[in-house]
C-alpha cells in the first residue's frame, strides 16, 4: 500500500493562529535567490499557484495569502512520525525510495513533493485487517481528506495508483495480472521516470504507459536507456524493488506482576532493584542509557502509585542507582499489597564509550563519574530545580546581573553566555549578601544626595555613621523604555542611587534611594 | 601507614617481616579503639593533609596545619549583636576560593590551570539558600565550579550535607545548619574524615556554645572598620586536641583596587589581619565621619 502525503507542513501551517481556516497558505523558500512557492495549498492551487511560482506573483494571485518559509527537514521528520505511526497497521513500513536517499545525503531541498510517501508492505496482513478495499478505506478516513492511497501487489504499480490515479478514492489492484490494465492510463511519469525520459517519450508521442506497454521491450531499452525498462518492469512486478524500511522505536520496559500481591515494602523495595538491575542491563545490551526512570506500582486496593527518577546524568552503575532510589522508595506511598510493578526507561541515549585516562591523578572519566553521581543523588532527592549554579549576567541592575540556573542545562555551562563582565564588581563594590527583593527601610537622609544618617529596618534603629555614594543606576534603555515615573513600572525599573554606608555597630550597608518615589530600600549587607 | 605497592622491578627489603596484625591495622579491618589522646587529631590521618588556608599569615601561622585542615567539620557563626544578619558571607566565599585554589595547585585536578569545565575540578557545595553569596565574592571563573543546593527542609538539608561529603568530586561543603547535634556533627566528622572533603557549617550565634565534635569553632563578630571594606573579629573558639597561640584576629575582607578592575569581581579578595583593638575601652573610639567620601 502506498500513501502520499503531500502537505504535511501545510497542515500545520494552517493550524498556526496566523492563517485563518479560509486564506490560503503559501510556503516559500528561504534563499534570497529562490523566492519560489515551494508547497501550496488547494484554494492557492484553485487560484492558479503551483510549485514554483515567483512568490510575489503567487501573492498577487492569491491575495491574503499566510506566507511561511519551507522547511523540508521538518516535512520530512513530519512524515517519518507518520511512519512510525503507521507501524500499527504493518510490521515493515518504508518512506519514499527518493526521499529516504536524500534524507540520508542531507539534501532535502530539492525533492518533490510526489515523493513524500509511505509505503505499508501488506503482505499477509488480510488477516488481520479484512477486505483490502475496505480496509483502505477506513485507512483513508484516519488520515485524512488529502492522503492518496493505492494498493497494488508491486510498489512501482501502487506508487503510480497513488500519486496520478484517481485522488478521492483508494484505488486498488488486486492481482498482478490486471496491474498493466490499471496502469495502463497513467502518465509515464507515473513510472518514476526522470524529466530527460519524459521529454523523450513525448518527443515520440508517448505519454501515457499504455502505449509504453505495446512497444516493444527491446527497443525501448535501446532509445530510452535502461532505466525507464527497469522501472516499468518494477511497476509490472518483474523486477524486485528494495523497500527502506523504518525501524521500530524500541522501548525500554520492564514489568513484574506478582501473584500472590507482595506485601512487605521490604520485598517490593527488593524487587525494584531487581527490575532495575534488568533494565539497566537490557539498556547496557544495546549501548543505550536511560536519564530519566519512571516508576509504576499497582497496588491491590487499585491505586496507582507513579514515580519519576530523574537522573542529572545517565549512568548504568546499579549500586549508585540503588543507592539513591532507595530512599526514595521507601518514602513512597501505596496501599495494601502490591500487584505488579512497571519500571520504563524514558529518554533513552546512545552510551558514549568513556575514555580512560593514563594519568591516574587525572582520571577524568572517574571524576566526571563521581560528580554526576552527586548530582543524580541531589537530581533525584531535592529535584532538579533545587540544584543550582550561579552565571553572570549582562545586566548593570544588581539582582538581575546574575542567575541561578538549574545546574542540568542542556549540556552547555552556564558561564557559556558571558565571558566578559560587563564591570568588574568587587567586593568593594557589591555585598557578600545581596537580598532578592530590596527591603524598604524609612530613613532620615538629607536631599538631594546625601547618605541617610538614619535608617529603621525591620523595627531595628540603626545609626549611620559613615557613607559613601551615590551611585546611579539606571534601567537600561532598552529594556524600560517608559520606565522614567511612568505608573506601570516596576520597582526596579526606576533610576536609583546607591549608598554604601556604616552603622554604629561596624556593618556596611547597601541602600538606595528610588529616584522616582524618592523611598529608600535596603539592598544589601557586606556580612 | 597504608600497605604502598612496591615497584615489582625493585625487591622488596626484608628487614622487616610483614606482620600480621600491623597489616590488618593499616587495612583497618581490626578496629584500634580511641587513638592515643597525645596525638592530635589532625596528626592522625597518615595521609598528607592538605588545608584550606586563611591567606592571611597571622592566621595561618598559628594553626596547627597551617590552615583550616581538610577532611574535617569546621564551625563558623556569626556574632551580630543585633541579630539582623545571621550568617557570615564573605569569609566562607574567601575560603571556597581558597580551597579551589588550594586543590588546584596541589595537582588534584591536574596539570597547570584547569579550565571553567574541566570534569575533574573539585566542586564547592553550598546548601541552604540562606547561606549562599552573591557571586560577586566568588571569582567568576570559579563559579562553574560551585554549585548551590536549596533543600526544602533541614532534614533533607543534612542529607545533602553529608551526600555531598561523601563525594569524591566534592572539596568543601558550605552549610547553613542552624542546630546540629553532637551526634550529627560526629557523624559528619567522620564522614568528611574518611572521604577527605571538608564541611564548614554555619551557624547561628548562641551564648551557651553547643556541644560539637567540629575540630574548629570560629565566630565572626562585625566592627566598625577603618577602611571601605568591612571588618570583624575573628576569634577561635575551639580547636580540638591543640591550642592557638593566638585565638582572636582583627580581619577585614579587601581587594587590591587596582587590579580588582583589571581582573574583575571576587579574583583578587585576600583576608588582611588589623592591628588588632583591645575590646571595651576602645570601642569609643568609632572612626569619624566619612561622609561625602
Amino acid at each position: 500500500m502506498e500513501v502520499t502525503r503531500r502537505k504535511l507542513q501545510l497542515k500545520s501551517s494552517a493550524r498556526s493562529p496566523a492563517a485563518s481556516s479560509t486564506s490560503p497558505v503559501l510556503l516559500s523558500g528561504t534563499g534570497s535567490s529562490d523566492l519560489t512557492v515551494q508547497r501550496c495549498c488547494q484554494i492557492a492551487a484553485r487560484c492558479g499557484v503551483r510549485i514554483g511560482t515567483p512568490l510575489p506573483l503567487a501573492r498577487a494571485m492569491a491575495p491574503g495569502a499566510h506566507v511561511e518559509a519551507f522547511d523540508p527537514v521538518r516535512d520530512c521528520r513530519a512524515l517519518y512520525r507518520l511512519a512510525v505511526w503507521c507501524l500499527r497497521f504493518s510490521p515493515l513500513v518504508a518512506l519514499d525510495s527518493e526521499l529516504f536517499n536524500a534524507r540520508t545525503a542531507g539534501l532535502l531541498s530539492g525533492v518533490s513533493p510526489l515523493h513524500y510517501g509511505i509505503t505499508l508492505d501488506m503482505t499477509g496482513t488480510r488477516r488481520l485487517h479484512g477486505d483490502t478495499r475496505a480496509f483502505a478505506s477506513s485507512f483513508r478516513a484516519l488520515m485524512s481528506s488529502s492522503a492518496r492511497i493505492a494498493v497494488a501487489p508491486t510498489l512501482g504499480a501502487a506508487w503510480a495508483l497513488s500519486r496520478y490515479g484517481a485522488p478521492d478514492v483508494p484505488s486498488v489492484v488486486s492481482s498482478r495480472d490486471s496491474i498493466p490494465q490499471a496502469i495502463s492510463l497513467l502518465p509515464v511519469q507515473a513510472l518514476r521516470v526522470d524529466h530527460k525520459c519524459a521529454a523523450a517519450l513525448s518527443e515520440v508521442g508517448i505519454s501515457l504507459i499504455g502505449q509504453l506497454l505495446n512497444l516493444p521491450r527491446r527497443s525501448l531499452s535501446q532509445r530510452f536507456g535502461k532505466f525507464l525498462l527497469y522501472r516499468l518492469e518494477q511497476a509490472l512486478g518483474a523486477v524486485e524493488e528494495r523497500l527502506h524500511t523504518i525501524a521500530t522505536p524500541r522501548s525500554y520496559r520492564m514489568r513484574r506482576t506478582f501473584e500472590p500481591p507482595l506485601s512487605s515494602r521490604k520485598s517490593v523495595t527488593i524487587a525494584i532493584h531487581h527490575l532495575f538491575a534488568a533494565l539497566l542491563s537490557q539498556l547496557r545490551a544495546s549501548s543505550k542509557r536511560s536519564k530519566l526512570f519512571l516508576l509504576t506500582i499497582h497496588d491491590s486496593s487499585g491505586q496507582t502509585a507513579t514515580k519519576e527518577f530523574p537522573l542529572a546524568a545517565a549512568t548504568d552503575d546499579i549500586s549508585h542507582l540503588s543507592e539513591i532510589i532507595e530512599p526514595i522508595v521507601e518514602g513512597m506511598s501505596f496501599f495494601g499489597e502490591v500487584h505488579d510493578v512497571t519500571l520504563r526507561a524514558a529518554q533513552v541515549e546512545d552510551a558514549a564509550a568513556e575514555q580512560r585516562s593514563l594519568s591516574p591523578s587525572r582520571d577524568t572519566a572517574a571524576a566526571s563519574r563521581s560528580r554526576a553521581e552527586l548530582m543524580n543523588a541531589f537530581a533525584v532527592r531535592l529535584g532538579k530545580a533545587r540544584v543550582s549554579r550561579a552565571a553572570l549576567t549582562r545586566s548593570y541592575i544588581p539582582e538581575q546581573s546574575f542567575a541561578h540556573a538549574p545546574a542540568f542545562g542542556a549540556g552547555a555551562g552556564p558561564n557559556d553566555s558571558l565571558h566578559e563582565p560587563i564591570a568588574p564588581y568587587s567586593l568593594r563594590e557589591r555585598p557578600s549578601l545581596l537580598f532578592a527583593k530590596p527591603e524598604p527601610v524609612t530613613t532620615i537622609a538629607m536631599l538631594p544626595d546625601k547618605p541617610p544618617s538614619f535608617l529603621l529596618w525591620r523595627g531595628k534603629k540603626l545609626k549611620i555613621i559613615s557613607g559613601i555614594g551615590p551611585e546611579r543606576i539606571a534601567p537600561e534603555w532598552w529594556s524600560a523604555p517608559s520606565a522614567h515615573g511612568s505608573q506601570g513600572a516596576g520597582l526596579q525599573l526606576r533610576e536609583r542611587d546607591y549608598f554604601k554606608v556604616q552603622d554604629d555597630s561596624g556593618r556596611w550597608l547597601w541602600v538606595y534611594r528610588d529616584q522616582g518615589t524618592l523611598e529608600w530600600f535596603l539592598h544589601g549587607v557586606w556580612a | 601507614m597504608a600497605p604502598t605497592r612496591t615497584d615489582p622491578a625493585i625487591p622488596a627489603l626484608p628487614e622487616t617481616p610483614p606482620c600480621a596484625l600491623q597489616s590488618l591495622l593499616a587495612q583497618g579491618v581490626v578496629w584500634q579503639g580511641a587513638q592515643p589522646s597525645d596525638t592530635p587529631l589532625w596528626q592522625q590521618r597518615s595521609t598528607a593533609r592538605d588545608v584550606i588556608p586563611f591567606g592571611a599569615a597571622d592566621i595561618d601561622e598559628c594553626l596547627p596545619l597551617g590552615g583550616l585542615a581538610c577532611g574535617a567539620v569546621h564551625e563558623l557563626s556569626m556574632n551580630d549583636a543585633s541579630g539582623l544578619v545571621t550568617h557570615p558571607f564573605a569569609l566562607p566565599a574567601l575560603l571556597a576560593r581558597n580551597a579551589l585554589d588550594s586543590c588546584e595547585a596541589s595537582g588534584a585536578s591536574g596539570w597547570g590551570r584547569s579550565s571553567a569545565n574541566d570534569p575533574c575540578a573539585l566542586l564547592v557545595v553550598w546548601i541552604g539558600r540562606r547561606c549562599w553569596p552573591t557571586p560577586f565574592s566568588l571569582p567568576p571563573e570559579r563559579l562553574s565550579s560551585c554549585i548551590f543546593v536549596d533543600p526544602p527542609t533541614e532534614k533533607l538539608s543534612l542529607w545533602a550535607l553529608e551526600t555531598a561529603l561523601r563525594s569524591p568530586a566534592v572539596k568543601l561543603v558550605v552549610a547553613d545548619t542552624p542546630r546540629v547535634s553532637l551526634a550529627t556533627t560526629r557523624r559528619l566528622s567522620l564522614s568528611a574524615r574518611a572521604h577527605g572533603t571538608t564541611a564548614l557549617l554555619l551557624k547561628r550565634h548562641r551564648e551557651q556554645p553547643t556541644p560539637s565534635a567540629a575540630m574548629t569553632s570560629w565566630s565572626l563578630t562585625p566592627i566598625p572598620s577603618p577602611s571601605e571594606a568591612p571588618a570583624w573579629d575573628l576569634s577561635l573558639k575551639r580547636l580540638k586536641g591543640g591550642s592557638a597561640a593566638v585565638t582572636a584576629w582583627t580581619v577585614t575582607v579587601e581587594d587590591d583596587y587596582e587590579h580588582g578592575y583589571r581582573c574583575g569581581f571576587g579574583a583578587d579578595l585576600s583576608l588582611r589581619v588589623l592591628p588588632r583593638v583591645v575590646s571595651g575601652s576602645d570601642e569609643a573610639q568609632a572612626p569619624a565621619q566619612k561622609f561625602g567620601t
